[in-house]
């Protein structure tokens, strides 16, 4: 049995990020991944950081109205981070904050446009409403049919194949133990602390055990949080979906932003290296098996879906028409019963914490270094208030300890 | 557009294949990215090309007389010069689909088949070794000189010098010499004595006569023209500005190793190189094939029951896809997978489709014996990864070095598989995606962890298989091209 002040499950941006928190803290701690770090959305995710509320958040507008006010101040609280986070890595990790454009086409997205940025603007997120013109004067490469803008000055991406890394790498460095191609088996409350027991290279007949003794456990596992939830007894609204991205071949550096479009699914930036990345959100499909999802396999390629994000895509800039398609994949991320992340300690289960669901890769880090304060301090977060997983207390009434 | 049988690949196992599929009555689909059938192996002649007495060798006798035959079938659809992209289930829901969407680049558009039987015989290319001066023009695999002189009589050089480990090279410097090319050498890594030792077992030499003595016709003319054929000799960088124009070359010690600091240096402006063959699985990885690594027969190779069928539901494989074994051990896997296609689809009996694989399995067990020992004389080991520098590069798209590779593995301690390498470094990430990488970096990461290469695992391929222009896949089908 190994001891660790905390346990954490899940080799993600969220898990790797909070194992340096802690670690850099003088916590102990034990990372535990299924597979390999970074293997899940964290580093298939388009590596977008979106400031301004995004297409699924602003669906519904009702919904908006009620989430902003505490929406905002993590969003600029996650700007202020984003801002130190290469130093405070002291490595390259492809960020790049050179401004977003959220387009419109119509003008009835015009109107959904201006009404956002009001509220934006009122809790503190400076956007700036471009008209046609000055859309195209300041993003020369948009089609003619884009009719307006909201421009996020912040707004950019930052390299997912070596955000979780870099943390990682850190984390290692002040002392956190990895435990890779490892599988969490059961979680069992004893005493004032947690058991947790593991399975090294669970598929092989060579596996080996792992056992765990940890003070708390931070669930991170993603869009299969709800899993390991099950473990501690715990219901997690959290439902894993599949999504597509795709990378073109590299071209010299014509496209500055990252483009959204305030009516349609897209989102498209261009790295470092010159690759258009191109997503937004478009399905691909989970694998079932006697009609449950295979948590572990790979979600299935849609070609109709492709060809409708590369057709949104073209559309908005032209120029991704004349590019070679490199390569598409899939990942599998969680969204919660309310759109919103789940962070916090699990009620009914003293020391489980969890975060997970909800713009993991732009807030992720934020998630991390909030949690990670009060897995330390003992004392819940006020900024992670309205995202505690107390909001879907009802489902727990009759489960945990 | 459908067919009951689609066959990605027209070499020897795709010819085969829609041979025997077709003569039991099937719509047979075949593509090709050339625009003839063939293969590497019978690579014809361009449109507008003749070629007087176009590959007269006999051992090419038997492929030549499938090809001719599956060229006349009425119910075989040819889609050649076309590119296939991958797969993707056809109903909405996979599980409850046997029918394959097969997506194809036709070069203008991308068109869409449907079937229930697909077969991959996508075959192998050439191993693209690294080494200092590797990426210099004038450096070619061996196989693709192969191709200039084989189909169109082409010389693409002055003067040739081949190195390598693979008796393919004798050949093709005699083609070169047939061709009027001049070669100043044919350089080989194995000791004169190991080549021996395995042809001299009487017993062997008895079964595969035939090989040996095209092998040795071929030493003779190339010791006539005056081509100087060494042994026990290694490359060690090639130099040059623009443009190869030297080689130096060492020899290699008993115990395995190049004496680098001893080396000689031949002037040649054309360096074929050639070790070995890689399987060109990708469409079969990207159609969720299982694989397994052999470093002998050409990396992630294909797993296959034994009618050819791989791992998914309707998809067979044969030919070198399935491990680098050359045209005729193709041509009797072309010919399985495509009984065993007709078995399923109960054209045949489970009696009458043994009773007809019954002599082609024989035939293959015997060649397969042969190819078994061509591989182990051919494999290079070790050798390649002793002339890697820690600045050659082993991803020649991305220009990834084997020092970054060392690099990220030295400070990621805990990223042992090659999609995590691959995500971390970006080696495989361009144009080729991994097509000759992948291998190299197979074998550094299991040597680095001191892992098996299955334990690594290859690089997950997907779709589309090779780059396609945004245009062909947004284009809507009441449009003009």
């Amino acid at each position: 049995m190994r001891n660790y002040d905390v346990a954490i499950i899940g080799g993600g941006v969220i898990g790797c990020a909070s194992a340096y928190f802690l670690a850099k803290a003088g916590v102990s701690v034990a990372i535990i991944e299924r597979g390999q770090l970074n293997a899940g959305a964290s580093g298939r995710n388009a590596g977008s950081l979106h400031f301004q509320l995004e297409h699924r958040l602003i669906h519904n507008e009702t919904h908006l109205k009620a989430q902003l006010p505490h929406l905002i101040p993590l969003t600029l609280a996650a700007i202020e981070q984003w801002n130190t986070l290469e130093d405070e890595l002291s490595c390259d990790i492809g960020l790049s904050m050179s401004g977003g454009v959220m387009v419109a086409e119509t003008s009835e997205q015009i109107r959904l446009l201006e009404r956002k940025a009001k509220l934006e603007n009122r809790y503190g997120l400076a956007v700036e409403l471009l008209s046609a013109e000055e859309t195209l004067a300041r993003a020369p490469y948009l089609g003619e049919t884009v009719q307006a803008a909201l421009y996020c000055r912040e707004e950019g991406h930052c390299n997912p194949r070596l955000l979780t890394p870099a943390f990682a790498r850190k984390a290692e460095a002040l002392g956190a133990d990895f435990f890779t191609d490892t599988a969490v088996m059961g979680l069992d409350k004893v005493g004032a602390g947690w058991n947790v027991s593991s399975r090294i290279r669970p598929g092989e007949k060579a596996s080996e055990r792992l056992e765990i003794r940890a003070e708390k456990v931070l669930n991170a596992s993603g869009a299969w949080a709800h899993e390991i939830a099950a473990m501690a007894n715990i219901h997690l609204p959290i439902f894993p979906v599949a999504l597509m991205m795709s990378v073109t071949e590299p071209v010299p550096v014509f496209l500055k932003h990252m483009v959204q479009h305030v009516g349609r699914k897209l989102s498209l930036k261009q790295v470092e290296d010159g690759n258009l990345l191109i997503g937004g959100g478009w399905s691909a499909r989970l694998q079932q098996h006697a009609g449950k999802w295979i948590s572990n396999a790979p979600a299935k390629l849609s070609l109709d879906a492709l060809k409708s994000n590369l057709g949104v895509a073209s559309e908005i800039v032209p120029a991704v028409n004349q590019l070679h398609l490199l390569r598409t994949w899939t990942g599998i991320t969680g969204v919660t019963a309310d759109q919103l992340p789940i962070v916090g300690q699990v009620d009914q289960t003293p020391g489980f914490y969890v975060a997970a669901g909800g713009s993991g890769f732009t807030f992720g880090p934020l998630y991390a270094r909030l949690l990670s304060e009060e897995i330390l301090t003992g004392l819940p977060s006020e900024a992670l208030q309205p995202y505690s997983p107390a909001r879907f207390g009802h489902v727990n009434m009759y489960m945990g300890n | 557009m459908d067919a009951e049988l689609v066959i990605v690949g027209a070499g020897p196992a795709g010819l085969a294949a829609a041979e025997i599929a077709s003569v039991h009555g099937l719509n047979v689909i075949v593509l090709d990215e050339q625009t003839k059938p063939g293969g590497q192996i019978f690579r014809q002649p361009p449109e507008g090309f003749r070629v007087h007495s176009w590959m007269p060798d006999s051992i090419y006798r038997e492929g030549k007389s499938v090809l001719a035959s599956a060229s006349t079938r009425k119910n075989i659809r040819w889609l050649l010069g076309s590119t296939v992209l991958g797969t993707f289930a056809a109903g909405s829901n996979g599980e409850n689909s046997n029918r394959i969407k097969v997506v194809v680049d036709t070069g203008v558009l991308i068109e869409e088949i449907q079937t229930e039987h697909l077969i991959f015989a996508t075959g192998c290319h050439d191993m693209a070794a690294a080494f200092p001066g590797w990426n210099l023009p004038g450096v070619m695999a061996t196989g693709g000189i192969q191709a200039f002189v084989k189909s169109q009589q082409i010389v693409p050089g002055e003067r040739f010098l081949f190195v390598g480990t693979h008796p393919l090279q004798l050949i093709v410097a005699d083609q070169v010499c047939q061709a009027g090319g001049h070669v100043v050498g044919v350089v080989f890594a194995q000791q004169f004595k190991r080549m021996l030792s395995i042809i001299r077992n009487p017993f062997t030499m008895l079964r595969f006569s035939g090989k040996f003595l095209f092998l040795a016709k071929t030493l003779y003319r190339l010791r006539n023209a005056g081509v100087p054929v060494s042994f026990q000799e290694s490359l060690v960088r090639a130099n040059g500005d623009l443009q190869v124009s030297s080689i130096d070359i060492a020899s290699i010690s008993l115990d395995g190793i190049v004496q680098k600091n001893e080396s000689r240096r031949v002037e040649a402006d054309r360096l074929g190189v050639c070790y070995n063959f890689l399987v060109s699985s990708e469409l079969a990885r990207q159609s969720g094939a299982e694989c397994e690594w052999s470093s002998q027969a050409g990396g992630w190779i294909v797993r296959h029951n034994q009618w050819m069928q791989s791992s998914v539901p309707g998809i067979s494989v044969a030919g070198e896809v399935t491990g680098v074994a050359g045209a005729d051990a193709a041509l009797e896997e072309g010919r399985l997978a495509a009984l065993g296609v007709l078995l399923k689809k109960g054209v045949l009996g489970s009696t009458a489709a043994a009773r007809l694989a019954e002599p082609v399995r024989r035939r293959l067990s015997n060649i397969n014996a042969f190819a078994g020992l061509l591989r182990e004389l051919s494999y290079p080991g070790n050798l390649l990864n002793q002339l890697l520098s820690d600045e050659t590069n082993i991803c020649k798209c991305e220009g990834i070095t084997a020092g970054d590779i060392k690099k990220a593995l030295a400070e990621n301690s805990c990223i042992s598989s090659g999609s995590a390498v691959k995500l971390i470094s970006r080696t495989g990430m361009g144009l080729c995606q991994g097509r000759y990488c992948n291998y190299p970096l197979t074998k550094a990461i299991a040597e680095y962890r001191e892992a098996s290469e299955n334990e690594v695992g290859p690089f997950t391929a997907q779709f589309p298989v090779k780059p396609v222009l945004i245009k062909k896949i947004t284009h809507k089908p009441d449009e003009p091209a």
